[in-house]
């Protein structure tokens, strides 16, 4: 595939990339049926591959306390965000062991490896989680009576996951308990602001932020500060004053953010249980990247993700090389769409700045110099479906703005060169000054890394801290509503699925 | 269109009351001079009531700069720090140990 494409490619590759996948995926996603003794073999693999035949399924013998157990373990759905609607549980109705193993190993995978199954998944949402059947780990479990360590063991072993799930169990309470007033609209409200608003807003932040005494109507130094740290929660810029964003934000209803902290859980879920300890992260909605080292944070910069339309995917890769002063090879509906245009309304558009026309007829495409280049001078290589990539800018105007989702699609980077070097490190080639010399040189010249280094770009909306702050951010793609809607729907299609055997 | 009485009476009355005002004002009061009044100046105009300056909005205090390694550990949690957390002892199986059949 082209590298040096920059958009989302929403045609066949991610197509082709799901059909790929689809076997091995949907082996591990469709629930198994717990049959008694004995079992047929199953159904015929595909002619190419020799047969596979799985050992049959061994009920294994369960004590009343291995019951009591399993259903003890069936009665998290709720805490974990995947019970049905209807329900705060996992355990059938049916009083057989058939039902209950059933329910508990179509549980423990949603548990440990997401609710949704490979159909439920949108294209964009290339993260996938790995594989898993929990039937030898349960059997194990149940033949040495650790059934609570092998459920403490299923989720995700991190703590991101531990503190949206306390979150969850919080923000549940306040959307029990009525939620929050809706403040009015009306004009931009700061300080030395009085009156009815003043007083809702406040009662509507002292629910979330207990630092903030209730009750008065005036906008004090106490109540901006409270407006300060909530902007900050909801990635606002945090200049104190009541506009149209942080009232939004505060309006959103309780019930909504129940539903975010549950989307935000199961990505958690689609995480591999071992991530690499030397690591890219990006928050796609947050439009930041963070580097891992030695699994802590080392450094991070602002970037700038895609805008509504032009999502940039969810994914895990691994950057494989950089290219300095990179040309910009167009992606076709990039260069039908906005440059074409541009052209036919000022002649010279293209020539001006750097676009030139490789091929003729109808495979014509445009390639703009690597001195010009949108991608600036620095782009970081990972294989993909998708065609993105991160890569430098030329408008670094755009870092300034607390909202930043502007791309076509891939991650533009605001200290390329800084991360540049820090993947380099270790390539004797490839020293800091080596890298400035390439750029200062103009050339364009690929780099390849000395080990190929993990990229995640994840889609966090909603993130706690160890203190029970919670965070959240805007949704901008619409993925959050989305996917808690998916979950429900898995959740009661699992919950009729055990009820019918 | 015809007029009814009670109108034309009180239409009639005014046109008195509005004559009789003018009269008034045309006889000269006894023992006047009957010079003409000197021309008064007219009074200076009021001043034109002060526009209300604009009173600065008092802002919050802007907060202090994040220093950068608070900021790199506020990006890592937006990105998904992935703290691990030890799944092993979480749980105890003494409980179901008790329960197990005999």
């Amino acid at each position: 595939m082209s590298g040096e494409s920059c958009f989302v490619a929403h045609g066949s590759r991610p197509r082709l990339f799901v059909a790929l996948l689809a076997p091995a995926l949907l082996a591990a996603q469709a629930p198994q049926p717990v049959p008694t003794v004995p079992l047929a073999p199953p159904p015929a693999t595909p002619p190419a591959a020799p047969p596979i035949v799985a050992p049959p399924h061994v009920m294994p013998h369960l004590t009343d306390g291995q019951r009591a157990q399993l259903r003890d373990f069936l009665d998290t759905a709720a805490a974990n965000g995947i019970a049905a609607s209807d329900t705060t549980s996992a355990a059938p109705t049916s009083q057989s062991d058939t039902a209950l193993v059933d329910a508990a190993m179509d549980y423990a995978k949603a548990v440990h490896g997401g609710r949704l199954a490979t159909g439920d998944f949108q294209t964009d949402w290339g993260l996938r989680p790995e594989a898993y059947d929990p039937w030898t780990g349960f059997v194990d479990a149940v033949q040495h009576d650790t059934l609570a360590a092998w459920f403490a063991s299923l989720p995700p072993p991190y703590a991101g996951y531990d503190t949206l799930k306390k979150a969850l169990a919080t923000y549940r309470g306040i959307d029990r308990a009525g939620g929050w007033p809706v403040i009015a609209a009306g004009p931009d409200i700061g300080p030395g602001a009085t009156g009815d608003r003043v007083a809702a807003m406040r009662e509507r932040l002292a629910i979330e932020d207990a630092t903030l005494a209730k009750g008065g109507d005036k906008y004090d130094d106490d109540l901006a500060a409270a407006v300060q740290r909530a902007q900050k929660r909801y990635g606002l810029e945090p200049n104190g004053i009541v506009g149209k964003a942080t009232l939004a934000a505060l309006n959103v209803p309780a019930h909504d953010r129940v539903r975010q902290i549950e989307a935000n859980m199961e990505r958690w879920r689609w995480l591999p249980a071992q991530l690499p300890e030397h690591r890219v992260q990006v928050n796609i909605a947050a439009a930041v990247l963070t580097v891992f080292d030695a699994d802590k944070p080392v450094t991070s910069m602002r970037a700038v993700t895609g805008r509504p339309g032009d999502e940039t995917p969810m994914l895990s890769s691994q950057i494989h090389s950089i290219v300095f002063n990179p040309p910009w090879n167009v992606p076709s509906s990039i260069a039908t769409k906005e440059l074409w245009p541009k052209e036919r309304a000022h002649p010279g558009y293209l020539k001006a700045h750097g676009f030139r026309v490789i091929g003729s007829g109808p495979t014509a495409r445009l390639q703009q110099n690597s001195k010009k280049s949108a991608l600036g001078k620095v782009k970081f290589d990972f294989d993909n479906p998708y065609g993105v990539y991160l890569h430098d800018t030329p408008t670094q105007g755009t870092f300034d703005r607390y909202s930043r989702l502007a791309s076509h699609g891939c991650v533009r980077l605001a200290h390329p060169v800084d991360l540049a070097k820090l993947a380099l490190q270790g390539a004797p080639d490839w020293t800091p000054d080596a890298i400035d010399a390439a750029l200062r040189k103009g050339d364009t010249v690929r780099a390849r890394l000395p080990e190929p280094i993990a990229v995640f770009l994840l889609y966090w909306t909603a993130y706690a801290s160890a203190d029970g702050r919670v965070s959240f951010l805007g949704d901008p793609y619409g993925w959050d509503g989305a996917l808690a809607d998916r979950i429900q729907a898995s959740a009661n299609r699992a919950k009729q699925m055990v009820a019918a055997r | 269109m015809r007029m009814k009485w009670p109108v034309m009476a009180m239409l009639g009355g005014a046109l008195l009351l509005a004559g009789c005002k003018q009269q008034h004002q045309e006889q000269p009061v006894e023992n006047q001079p009957a010079e003409a009044p000197k021309p008064v100046a007219p009074p200076p105009p009021p001043p034109p009531a002060e526009k209300p300056k604009p009173v600065a909005a008092p802002k919050p205090k802007p907060l202090p700069p994040t220093p950068e390694d608070q900021q790199v550990l506020d990006d890592a949690d937006a990105t998904g720090m992935t703290a691990r957390v030890d799944r092993s002892g979480n749980a105890s199986d003494a409980q179901a140990a008790t329960n197990r059949e005999p």
